[in-house]
């Protein structure tokens, strides 16, 4: 995290949080395999959003057996996941997000259900691989209409788009950054898990 | 103190590679000072705690598991956004600060009643998990809700599970397995049409 970016943020002093989820727990669920990745974002959460909570969870099935638990604010999924049984390699956090929104059947193996007011949480992909690449993935499985974060786009052009199929954000551009995600992505999504009544 | 300043303190220490039990010595000043207090300043120190435990994943050392721990136990809806796995950690490692202190902490009247009650406290959270995972497991959201056993084999499942998680003995624990296997058989023979003979067995277990 830079200076001049620490400098446009609004941070809310420790334990005092004055931000959009001062009033309401705001839950973060991170599906990534390298936690690594996670760390500019972490970081950013811990120091401007401190009444925050996060889990980190490494693999889908992890994932589902948590969300079969417990209803998040927003879920941010890593697009390439290990392996989800009988789901084609590269696609597992895709499928993850199908099963969660209830447009595939839960992997053979696997127990339980997720929760039902799981299925309209907001949810963004990182990837890796090119966002045009998982638009058209998300689309063959049935999260069709996925938006792309923008840095340079109002949040209000693609938020909407975050409760429906998800939002995209790819891992090398200026949204995917700790703070500017923060700011950028999740901060506009909180109202969003509210208005489709995430009571965390 | 006033709580930004113990929240600060509590970070730092956290981060700290080796606190050499400062960070213990600081969440027990925090539990003292908050397990009865306000709602909100215990959800911040375990909130703190929480999001330091999904942070640092894997490799913790025993003394910031420890302070997380107590910390983590003074708000019971922060706590139950643990993975059972992260549950077990935790009360594993009270079990043994409560024997063995961390090297470096000084011992103050109250702590060993701090570390007894978050000991205490995440045992029961993580019970309560394992039920969930038994209800998942075990007997599906499809499964028959007349199955007469099916509370008690839940909660006989899932104490046999904490055995298993929590005592490192457990694969000589003939006892907890046959428990599993028990009730493993009793459900199936449920499903096989034998419900009347379930409700016999699951009375003799």
């Amino acid at each position: 995290m830079n200076n001049e970016e620490s400098a446009k943020m609004d941070p809310a002093p420790i334990g005092d949080a004055t931000g959009p989820a001062a009033d309401k727990r705001t839950t973060l669920l991170f599906v990534e395999d390298s936690p690594s990745h996670l760390a500019d974002i972490l970081q950013a959460i811990d120091r401007f959003e401190p009444t925050w909570s996060y889990e980190v969870v490494g693999d889908a099935l992890t994932a589902f057996r948590w969300l079969t638990v417990n209803v998040p604010s927003i879920i941010v999924i890593d697009v390439m996941l290990p392996a989800v049984p009988g789901v084609p390699a590269l696609a597992e956090g895709a499928y993850l997000a199908a099963m969660i929104r209830a447009k595939r059947e839960v992997a053979p193996t696997w127990r339980g259900h997720v929760r039902e007011d799981s299925r309209g949480v907001p949810i963004v992909f990182l990837t890796a691989r090119g966002a045009a690449n998982l638009h058209e993935q998300l689309n063959e499985i049935g999260l069709p209409g996925a938006a792309i974060a923008d840095a340079d786009q109002d949040p209000s052009e693609w938020s909407a788009e975050a409760c429906v199929s998800g939002v995209i954000a790819e891992k090398s551009s200026a949204v995917s950054t700790g703070v500017a995600f923060l700011k950028k992505v999740l901060r506009p999504l909180v109202p969003k898990a509210r208005s489709v009544g995430h009571h965390a | 103190m006033p709580r930004t300043d113990v929240l600060r303190r509590l970070r730092e220490l956290l981060l700290a590679k080796e606190p050499q039990g400062a960070l213990l010595e600081a969440a027990f000043e925090t539990a003292t000072m908050y397990r009865r207090g306000p709602a909100r300043r215990r959800c911040e120190a375990a909130n703190l705690a929480g999001n330091f435990l999904s942070a640092r994943g894997g490799e913790i050392p025993t003394e910031h598991l420890a302070a997380a721990g107590i910390l983590l136990a003074m708000d019971g809806e922060r706590a139950q956004l643990k993975p059972p796995d992260v549950l077990v950690r935790l009360v594993q490692t009270l079990a043994l600060s409560m024997r063995v202190r961390p090297a470096g902490t000084r011992v103050g009247p109250g702590d060993q009643d701090a570390l007894r009650w978050a000991f205490e406290t995440l045992r029961q959270m993580l019970r309560g998990s394992l039920i969930r995972r038994a209800q998942q497991d075990l007997f599906k959201t499809s499964s028959p809700p007349s199955f007469p056993g099916t509370e008690m084999c839940q909660i006989i499942y899932a104490e046999a599970l904490f055995d298993r998680v929590t005592e490192p003995r457990w694969p000589s624990s003939a006892n907890a397995r046959q428990c599993i296997e028990a009730v493993e058989d009793l459900y199936r023979s449920y499903l096989k049409g034998e419900g009347p003979d379930s409700a016999a067995n699951a009375t003799a277990l």
